[in-house]
């Protein structure tokens, strides 16, 4: 049975395998549902510029990735935008 | 318990003011904690969190000076625990019910009436719980909380709020 931590671990994992060496990455959630693992991770990231000449300010904004993961198999199911609506 | 002591209270200024408030699911880990934090990891609950969050939360609260809640989180994490609650033999139960009775000596308990709570336009996204926490506007409390849509509305209404997962996000290191 995969510990919180080695849960943690393996969204982190999978997040830099995705996107490489992100900012600040940061625990946001951890939640279980059945037989999952749901980890919430935060990153700062590049925000997507139209502007060529804006790329140079490149600006920051933190990111939330909601990762789901089998607590048997340390398999990571799923990886979905964490949306949250104020 | 130095592990969680001066650079936790460095990297969160936040953690420095004089009051804390805990959300209902921190409210549960605490009181699970009060009795014994190695039940934390077992207990349907509170298995997203581990011992070493019972013992931090216990050091961090101790820290500081008001505990602050509210009748809608005593009473909701009440209700959560109380399939926990059945399940511990009498000695232990006696024993938790004595911890409860003086924890909530030492808590001030903050009341939102329902109606000024149904007036706010958020009521069916947060409900009452939530809703109340976010009425409690002052400079001295810090809420913390683990649930992120309800840290999303505090930061939206300037008030101060502490995710507790950031405080633990050593684990992913």
């Amino acid at each position: 049975m995969l510990s919180i931590k080695d849960a943690a671990h393996r969204a982190r994992q999978y997040l830099v395998e995705l996107f490489g060496e992100v900012a600040d990455i940061r625990l946001e959630e951890v939640e279980s549902e059945e037989n999952n693992w749901l980890i919430t991770l935060s990153f700062l990231a590049n925000a997507p510029q139209e502007d060529a000449w804006i790329m140079t300010q490149s600006k920051m904004i933190r990111q939330y990735k909601i990762f789901t993961i089998d607590r048997d198999t340390g398999e990571v199911l799923a990886m979905r935008i964490r949306t949250l609506h104020v | 318990m130095s592990e969680f002591s001066e650079s936790l209270y460095a990297a969160y200024p936040l953690l420095g003011r004089n009051a804390i408030l805990l959300d209902t699911n921190l409210m549960v880990v605490y009181t699970v904690a009060c009795l014994d934090i190695y039940r934390i990891g077992r207990a349907k609950r509170t298995e997203a969190f581990t011992s070493t969050d019972g013992r931090r939360l216990l050091y961090l609260v101790s820290r500081f000076r008001r505990r602050r809640s509210t009748p809608a989180i005593l009473a909701e994490s009440f209700n959560l625990l109380e399939p926990f609650f059945k399940t511990l033999p009498p000695s232990e139960s006696h024993r938790l019910q004595t911890a409860i009775r003086e924890e909530i000596d030492l808590i001030e308990e903050h009341y939102v009436p329902a109606k000024r709570i149904a007036a706010d336009d958020a009521l069916l996204r947060y409900g009452f719980t939530d809703l109340a926490i976010a009425s409690h506007a002052d400079n001295e409390t810090v809420i913390v909380t683990v649930d992120l849509p309800l840290i999303g509305l505090l930061e939206k209404r300037n008030l101060a709020v502490l995710n507790y997962n950031h405080l633990r996000t050593e684990i992913l290191r």
